[in-house]
């Protein structure tokens, strides 16, 4: 990856854990992994999850879930409290929000932009 | 409320076909004047793996930008990003098709790519593919 990506990931990188907004790349990155989409799916059926109760659901160590939560905490995408033993995790939107919005905001220009293009073309033939 | 996060793996997509020949296609990729006609309202970038340039959207919309990849009638990777933001890697492929030729884009925040491409690198062992972005299609 070049000096652009290098200079400007560190920024998003740093950002992420300086900012309740999490920039839109590091939402990317942390849902980069299929068991952390699972999580974030899992909060959009239920209020909260543990990484106890996680670990019977999914086949994978405990320490695995405890990464994948603290990837998706840092990203601003859970919150977490700590209630009596246990340690619950609860969807933050916002982030994802800012993702889609991101997804949809840049799809939208793309469709100008090939619009043009074929325009361009089928005006030349 | 329930989600399906299954298409963030590549961000944003898009696929047209485009009703010309990929050499004819290729013009409108292979330099500044080509990209400057649909791309953007202004382009300063020489089309060549490793140059650096700008290229203007509508308004005052500045991106820079960096060539990652040029595979000649076939492909071109950019960098790009606004001054103050998180780079997005852009990947344009040409494919032939019956009716003329197919054009795929995708752009992805880098950052995100170098998770994923982490993650198939450790999958794969395949010490570095056509695309980065390709192995996600």
């Amino acid at each position: 990856m070049s000096e652009l990506a290098n200079s400007a990931g560190t920024a998003a990188q740093a950002s992420a854990t300086t900012s309740s907004q999490a920039p839109v790349g590091a939402v990317f990155a942390a849902l980069a992994d299929p068991t952390r989409r699972h999580v974030v799916e899992l909060l959009s059926q239920q209020p909260t999850v543990t990484a106890s109760g996680l670990a019977q659901e999914l086949p994978i160590s405990r320490q695995a879930i405890a990464k994948h939560l603290r990837a998706l905490t840092q990203a601003g995408l859970l919150t977490c409290a700590q209630e009596g033993r246990e340690t619950h995790y609860r969807l933050s939107p916002q982030p994802l929000g800012s993702a889609m919005q991101w997804m949809a905001s840049a799809g939208a220009r793309w469709d100008g932009r090939l619009a043009r293009l074929q325009q361009e073309l089928g005006e030349r033939r | 409320m329930e989600l399906d996060l299954g298409n963030l793996e590549q961000a944003v997509r898009r696929t047209i076909v485009l009703g010309v020949d990929r050499r004819e296609a290729w013009r409108k990729l292979a330099d500044a004047d080509g990209l400057s006609s649909w791309l953007a309202e202004e382009v300063d970038l020489e089309v060549r793996a490793g140059a650096r340039g700008t290229i203007r959207l509508a308004g005052d919309d500045i991106r820079l930008v960096e060539v990652e990849e040029v595979e000649s009638m076939r492909r071109l990777s950019l960098l790009w990003r606004e001054p103050d933001g998180e780079p997005s890697l852009v990947e344009i492929t040409l494919d032939d098709t019956e009716h003329g030729t197919q054009l795929t884009v995708i752009e992805m925040p880098a950052l995100a790519l170098r998770v994923f491409a982490a993650s198939i690198e450790s999958q794969s062992h395949a010490g570095g593919g056509p695309s980065m972005l390709a192995a996600l299609v």
